[in-house]
């Protein structure tokens, strides 16, 4: 196992009344796998991606819970063994790639600053590595698109450098964030298409971090679901769209069907996590909440429904079969 | 299926051209653009960021006024209008813009703003106007204590929902519905395109959807126009436009949509559909295929000649010659991800 995150939690604001964002989450990655992490805004999928490089938003506080890398805690490294850590074993590439990169430098110079930070290069070395890495991301006429700087760059071009930052030290293990929230369709997918062909070539784990199915049927292997800071659905991603067993990604799907199906949709917006509800998190908001379930009342383990996919729902089973059989592909 | 009925909207030879200030330049925001809406439809106009479908919206109200071309509202000819007319012609035709703080004045009340149009048209008096809101409210779904609500009070979706009622408010035929969930928060779209769907069955109203969302515009409206660079590539019946797209634009965008669905999985360039690079610039357009520069089935001929949008069969247009004449060989709906489909002709 290339990650392993166990029973993560990650709290913010104050100390007293803290905003549980992130709840015993536990997940994991394997070698050259693409896993993609969904769920609605305020689910808490971008704070437990982010807590595998050490970092939290501001104002928040890793409180429980080990990350385990090839084998090697985490948690605990201090700031300067994170530093070496951060960009040389694992990527990122976050969205709004013009706000991420540096308006004043050139790109070529960014992409070759993270590589002579983490490897011993010459300068020549290092803008060797530039040009192999933007040949490498899909842009035409590197040697010009090398001294341009961010501003006269597109969207979807802005978003490629980026990506050839993170595998500038060829990390193990990318995390991409929302990558093409803000691009236009016929981009995004071809920024898609590059991400996924790179992180074969240099033989990278990929975790996609979005809100849109459409992607992660398209690009993942595997999915986790988040929502209200938990993990809700774990499965391979075939056995996950024929039959989900989670009304968060019910939810999620019908958003992005042909559907007026108002019984699969969560109600009103997610909750603060200041006091947790009893019982399933979610039932405030479900429409599949039912007192005679236990949904008010117990917290839902991870139920195993076969072959690696678990649902965090009591109702698990009669939630599989009220999806309609036209969104089921199976 | 296109029932015969006189279209309550057309669209001639629109251009829109913005004078780039100090420069002989031009930015070509709509390039003669033609098209119709019937009464009762909803007329879809897809198209990336750039592609001037938001100009065409504003020009359709003359809230932008149109560098040249006809918009026929009714049987009269807007772009004609002196102001007086026009104010009158403004309650029958409304807009809907994307972002609804941006569009409510944060200081006043919702009730007012949605009253306002009903006193500046003289649709009626305070008092009735009053009980309209109420009415209004209601039809889009929200409780009659709204009105005293201010616009920062509520969520991004029921802000939309009362921009909707104040544009319905002196009972419009048609509105331009412009990007109107983009900028909602995620899980509010749905509650906004019911609202959208009901009224348009209560009031028989005829919507222009612009959006780049193309599995919405697929779910909402039962002709589509997709645009590149000012002009409308292809337009057609939306199962035309998505089962058997003509325009290689039209047929890279279809590529492009990542169905939630694995059996229906896109793969890295698509059947040779893939277009170079991003959209380019809009000004100073050359006399030739704007899209010759990114397109994999181009011809000398395409960079030497404008295109023009061709009847194809009735009812489907299309600007590209080659498509036009046959030249491209298509392999049906199927050779697009609507059905499963894995392997196909390329």
């Amino acid at each position: 196992m290339l990650l392993e995150v166990k029973d993560l939690s990650i709290e913010y604001g104050s100390v007293g009344a803290p905003n549980h964002g992130v709840c015993a989450v536990s997940f994991s990655i394997s070698e050259g796998e693409i896993v993609g992490i969904v769920g609605e805004s305020g689910s808490g999928k971008s704070s437990a991606m982010l807590a595998v490089l050490g970092l939290t938003r501001e104002g928040g506080r890793i409180v429980n819970g080990s990350v385990r890398f090839e084998g090697q805690e985490l948690l605990g490294l201090t700031r300067e063994e994170w530093r070496a850590f951060r960009g040389s074993s694992i990527g990122l590439v976050t969205q709004s790639p013009r706000a991420a990169l540096n308006p004043v430098r050139r790109v070529g110079e960014q992409i070759a600053e993270v590589y002579r930070s983490h490897r011993k290069a010459t300068k020549a070395q290092a803008r060797e590595r530039a040009l192999e890495l933007l040949r490498l991301v899909g842009i035409n006429d590197p040697e010009r698109r090398h001294d341009a700087y961010p501003h006269e760059l597109s969207g979807g071009m802005a978003q490629r450098i980026l990506i050839a930052i993170a595998l500038s030290c060829t990390p193990k293990l990318l995390i991409a964030d929302e990558p093409t929230s803000g691009l236009d369709a016929t981009v995004q997918a071809q920024v898609l298409d590059d991400l996924r062909r790179v992180t074969r070539e240099v033989g990278s784990s990929l975790a996609l971090v979005t809100h849109d199915l459409g992607i992660v049927a398209n690009y993942c292997d595997r999915v986790y679901v988040m929502e209200s800071g938990e993990i809700v659905e774990e499965s391979d991603v075939e056995s996950f769209f024929a039959r989900p067993a989670h009304p968060a990604s019910l939810a999620l799907l019908s958003k992005q069907q042909d559907s007026q199906d108002e019984a699969l949709r969560l109600r009103g917006a997610p909750l603060d996590r200041i006091v947790l509800p009893s019982g399933c998190f979610l039932h405030p908001r479900c429409p599949f909440a039912d007192q005679a379930s236990g949904c008010m009342t117990e917290h839902p383990p991870l139920y195993d429904i076969g072959a690696g996919h678990r649902s965090r729902c009591h109702r698990h089973q009669t939630v599989r079969d009220a999806l309609p059989s036209r969104y089921a592909s199976a | 299926m296109q029932a015969p009925s006189k279209p309550i909207l057309e669209v001639r030879n629109l251009v829109k051209h913005f004078p780039l200030r100090g420069t002989s330049h031009v930015v070509h925001a709509c390039e003669g653009v033609s098209l119709n809406v019937l009464p009762g439809e909803t007329l879809g106009i897809v198209g990336e960021s750039g592609s001037g479908k938001t100009t065409l919206g504003r020009c359709i109200l003359r809230l932008i006024e149109p560098t040249s071309g006809e918009i026929i509202f009714e049987d009269v000819d807007i772009t004609k209008l002196g102001r007086r007319q026009l104010r009158r012609l403004r309650s029958d035709i409304q807009i809907v813009f994307q972002e609804p703080l941006d569009s409510f004045n944060p200081q006043l009340n919702i009730g007012y703003q949605i009253a306002e149009p009903l006193l500046v048209h003289r649709y009626c008096n305070k008092a009735e106007a009053k009980r309209r809101v109420g009415e209004l409210l209601g039809l889009v779904g929200l409780p009659e204590d709204f009105e005293n609500a201010y616009p920062s009070g509520v969520s991004g979706g029921e802000l939309q929902r009362c921009s909707i009622a104040r544009a319905i408010a002196t009972n419009p035929k048609l509105i331009v519905l412009d990007e109107p969930t983009s900028a909602l928060p995620p899980g509010t779209e749905d509650e906004v395109i019911a609202v959208l769907r009901d009224l348009q069955e209560k009031l028989g109203l005829s919507y222009v959807f612009i959006s780049h969302d193309l599995l919405l515009v697929r779910s909402l409206c039962r002709r589509i126009a997709v645009m590149y660079l000012g002009q409308i590539v292809e337009l057609g019946e939306r199962d035309t436009i998505f089962g058997n797209p003509r325009h290689p634009y039209t047929r890279a965008l279809m590529a492009s949509v990542l169905f939630p669905d694995p059996t229906q999985r896109r793969q890295a360039g698509q059947r040779g559909e893939q277009l170079e690079g991003e959209i380019p610039s809009p000004i100073d357009l050359p006399d030739a295929c704007y899209l010759a520069g990114r397109c994999p089935h181009v011809r000398d001929r395409c960079r030497e000649e404008l295109q023009e949008l061709t009847e194809v069969e009735p009812g489907h247009w299309v600007r590209c010659w080659r498509s036009a004449e046959g030249e491209l060989t298509y392999h049906g709906p199927d050779s697009l991800p609507m059905e499963r489909d894995q392997g196909g002709p390329s």
